[in-house]
């Protein structure tokens, strides 16, 4: 069964999984001339009526997600950054860090640990990591998802469907709109839009995330280090993105 | 053997100039003779370039003869023992009344020393604000670039006296390149020495040499915090490979009856430490990995508590103020250690300096240089010496650039020097070389950059960058107490006190491993067994049943990443076989009629399909309407949006495909 993502700030920025046993609105795939995979995920919309509200949350949407692409690129150039303070083995003994990259380096100490070592860390200390992992499994099984079936978006407006296009596997898309109402069509474009910036998103993540890996692999410290640090640049990423939304806040309360 | 011509050639020579070997082939000087002061530019860098690859090689050269590369014997009969005093420059011949008490205070281990070294015992004065080192030896009729000649200057120095008055960098760290060099300063606090320490260290060395004080054992103290790299790399790349490594080492070079136990991690908190240092647990030689604490300059507690060893007790960055609680300073030794020989891994452990050693601009860092108070706490309690760092401790230390593997074999040759018997000064001959080799190479690195193209110039600077860390770092290791003390220990198998019944890490015993009830990791009395050492049994490997959570984690990842490689790669694959056209069509319903898959309802009112070779189809809707014009648009935008988020999806596809074969293939 398809997941379903709704756009309301939850853990994948403003859209928020969830799991519905049959499509509440009843569309079902239509049989497409050669695209034929089966919907895996359903982006869902829901709008006000007030056209003006309806538009504050589509540019809502769309600022947070620019904010996450940039909050992307930042923990990307820190990541790189690291990558080469750890190539070059340079780390004072009494230097204080940052809560992501506190975070990051215990994190690799765990993922560094040796389940045959006598001296390696407790069960409990590892917790953090593999914590990690599960969330990269998370993560990655729904990047798999993304890539490997067809996505619908849907836009509804007061409860009501006005608009649904199904992307498919190779990007093939197919809109279905409810009256030729230009702004109709427009706030669901911006749907679709949101959709494909956050798809796109989860992606560069992903590359990041395995970029990132590959550079802190030396601190991990055992010849898996990359893989081990995968869901640890992953974590990292998330956290860096958090301090970003987080200012953001600030920056609104404060006017 | 020198005839006239040579004599009169000889007088000829202006003393003022450097003379350089080598003629070119147009038969003139490859270097012309050169003014003092023209040599001195070429040295600080200010020079014709042409001259400056020549100029460093003298330095090199003079670096490379500076260094001691083994002594036959490095007995104090054989190789001397020498004092050096703060003199005053007014009465260069004249001991003054500070010295004449401290004379007194260490009468007893300068008597010792006098008649082991005999002829080659020296007291020797270095005078505050005029020497250099270039001076002292001078003084001696030898260059500071001469081989230690004991009816000179001896090998084996012990400095007397505060940094203040004789300096770190400006003497001791030269000095002690080629020399055995140690330092002990006991301030009483009010500007003057506390003659009764002196005294105390003096009376406790000299008995700790006539009998033996302490059991053959090595332990370590390793904490760690979480999210803190810095002690997270100190016990895992540094401690944790050294214990493991130095068994076997002892075992090749058959040095026997030492047993080597570690305390790493969380458990390493300061009431444990305590028990190391006076408690039942004191070794013979102690060595700690650790970060040690920092103060702001002329904080009240900077000089009591600076260099002081922070414990597991503090829970890492972010968790607030340190306080005296979480690190073990020079107050809290409050038992005898004699014969111990310490080694502290730390920020400031053994001193620090008046200004930052690591920073381009001046930036003091304390009031004046001062000795850590952890190790002269030590020493007052009957330790023989303690190695420490002045200034940052740095990961250069263990650890270089991207190699995996931890580089420690400098410390691994130190320890395994002193566990064989060997001086500390001499043990710490591996520090010295290193940093030899460092400053050798940072000259060259110099040189280099220097010559560097734009486009190697960034690497090069990188580079440079780091080996000046190391160098600096290298250099700062030393020794607080007399550097010709050996460790205080028995015969192989000697009891000297009774054996602490304290718990050891297994090192090379032999474990029972059952597949059944295995013990409980977390649980370190059914953990750590306490068994006899045996160093001649082969180390062996215990399986742990919880550690099958992490196990699992590994598992899952391993699978995760896969199954999302093999998603990608084949997504990828399908939109690359795919590419040829993209497809876009738009249905519409009549107005105010939900979204259904109803054909009779939706209307197909648009397709576009784009050829990868830009070939455009268009089925445009039923004309002369303003409503198919606007389906139009409509329709013109979502096929904006799928040619842009097509190119976009395989862009990051294939990145991600990229990274993940990394990954995968490691």
């Amino acid at each position: 069964m398809p997941t379903i993502f709704r756009l309301e700030a939850g853990e994948l920025g403003m859209w928020t999984p969830e799991i519905q046993p049959e499509t509440a609105l009843g569309i079902v795939a239509f049989s497409a001339s050669g695209d034929d995979a089966e919907v895996e995920t359903i982006w869902r919309v829901d709008l006000p009526a007030d056209a003006a509200a309806a538009d504050a949350l589509l540019e809502l949407a769309e600022s947070a997600q620019r904010a996450e692409d940039e909050a992307l690129m930042q923990a990307e150039a820190r990541l790189q950054a690291l990558s080469e303070s750890a190539a070059s083995g340079i780390a004072s003994f009494s230097v204080p860090q940052s809560d992501s990259e506190a975070e990051l380096f215990s994190l690799l100490a765990q993922a560094g640990a040796d389940e045959s070592a006598p001296f390696s860390f407790s069960a409990q200390e590892t917790s953090g990591w593999r914590a990690a992992v599960a969330e990269f499994e998370r993560f990655s099984a729904m990047v798999r998802d993304l890539v490997g079936g067809a996505t619908r978006v849907e836009t509804a407006v007061a409860g009501r469907l006005i608009g649904a296009t199904r992307i498919g596997l190779t990007g093939n898309l197919r809109t279905m709109l409810s009256g030729i109402d230009e702004e109709v069509a427009a706030r669901h474009q911006r749907s679709v839009g949101l959709m494909l910036m956050k798809r796109g998103a989860l992606l560069r993540t992903a590359g990041v995330a395995l970029s990132g890996a590959a550079g802190l692999a030396t601190l991990v410290g055992r010849p898996d280090g990359v893989i081990r640090a995968v869901p640890v640049a992953l974590r990292y990423i998330r956290s860096v993105q958090a301090e970003f939304t987080a200012l953001r806040r600030i920056d609104s309360d404060a006017g | 053997m020198i005839d006239e011509g040579l004599r009169s050639a000889l007088a000829s020579l202006s003393p003022e100039l450097f003379y350089f070997n080598g003629v070119d082939i147009s038969g003139e000087y490859a270097i012309a003779p050169a003014a003092p002061k023209q040599v001195a530019d070429w040295a600080l860098g200010k020079a014709d370039p042409e001259y400056l690859g020549d100029i460093q090689e003298r330095l090199i050269a003079a670096e490379e003869e500076a260094t001691r590369e083994a002594y036959i014997d490095v007995s104090i009969e054989a190789q001397g023992w020498g004092v050096i005093f703060a003199g005053d420059p007014a009465t260069p011949d004249t001991d003054t009344r500070e010295i004449a008490a401290l004379k007194e205070a260490l009468k007893p281990l300068l008597a010792r020393r006098l008649n082991q070294a005999g002829e080659y015992y020296h007291e020797l004065k270095y005078f505050p604000g005029v020497d250099t080192t270039n001076t002292f030896f001078r003084r001696r009729q030898m260059s500071p670039a001469e081989a230690p000649i004991p009816s000179q200057i001896p090998y084996y120095l012990l400095i007397v006296g505060s940094p203040e008055q004789i300096p770190y960098n400006a003497f001791q760290y030269p000095l002690d390149v080629t020399y055995a060099v140690g330092r002990i300063h006991f301030p009483d606090g009010k500007g003057g020495h506390d003659l009764d320490a002196y005294a105390e260290y003096a009376r406790r060395v000299v008995a700790a040499e006539s009998h033996p004080r302490r059991q053959r054992r090595l332990s370590f103290f390793a904490p760690y915090a979480p999210g803190d790299q810095a002690t997270i790399l100190s016990a895992g790349k540094l401690v944790v490979p050294l214990v493991e490594r130095l068994p076997n080492e002892l075992r090749k070079f058959r040095v026997e009856g030492w047993t080597v136990d570690a305390e790493i991690g969380r458990t390493a908190v300061k009431d444990r430490l305590r028990t190391m240092i006076g408690g039942e647990g004191t070794p013979a030689l102690l060595f700690t990995a650790s970060h040690g604490v920092e103060f702001p300059s002329g904080d009240a507690l900077q000089t009591g508590h600076q260099g002081a060893l922070l414990c597991a007790d503090w829970a890492g960055p972010g968790s607030g103020r340190i306080n005296p609680d979480q690190y073990f300073a020079g107050e809290d030794v409050r038992a005898d250690v004699d014969g111990m020989i310490a080694f502290h891994f730390a920020c400031f452990s053994a001193g620090t300096p008046d200004f930052d050693d690591y920073s381009q601009s001046p930036r003091r860092i304390a009031p004046q240089a001062f000795t850590a108070a952890l190790p002269s706490a030590l020493l007052r309690r009957g330790a023989l010496a303690a190695i420490g760092h002045v200034e940052r401790a740095w990961g250069t230390s263990f650890m270089w650039e991207d190699l995996n593997d931890p580089q420690i074999m400098t410390f691994q040759t130190a320890l395994q020097n002193l566990m064989a018997g060997e001086s500390v000064g001499y043990a710490m001959q591996a520090f010295n070389e290193r940093y030899a080799r460092l400053a050798t190479g940072l000259q060259g690195k110099r040189a280099e950059l220097q010559r560097a193209s734009a486009q190697t110039q960034p690497r090069l600077e990188r580079e440079l960058a780091f080996m000046w860390t190391a160098n600096n770092d290298a250099r700062s290791y030393v020794i607080i107490g007399d550097p010709a003390v050996h460790v205080s220990v028995g015969a192989p198998g000697e009891v000297i006190a009774p054996a602490p019944a304290r718990e050891s890490i297994v090192i090379a015993a032999q474990p029972t491993v059952s597949s059944g009830a295995l013990p409980n990791f977390v649980d370190d009395d059914a953990r750590f067994a306490d068994r006899p050492p045996d160093l001649t049994a082969d180390a062996q490997i215990v399986d742990y049943g919880l550690l099958d959570d992490l196990r699992g984690a590994k598992a899952k990842l391993t699978e995760a990443i896969q199954r999302f490689a093999d998603q990608i790669g084949k997504t990828l694959s399908d939109a690359i076989e795919n590419v040829s056209k993209l497809e876009v069509e738009t249905y519409v319903a009549p107005s105010g009629t939900p979204v259904t898959d109803d054909p009779t309802t939706m209307k197909l009112r648009a397709k576009t399909i784009i050829s990868i070779d830009g070939d455009t189809q268009s089925f445009i809707p039923e004309r002369s309407s303003e409503l198919d014009n606007r389906t139009w648009n409509m329709h013109l935008a979502m096929v904006e949006q799928a040619q842009s988020y097509r190119a976009d999806m395989i862009r990051a596809m294939a990145a991600a495909a990229a990274e993940l074969v990394k990954a995968v293939r490691g």
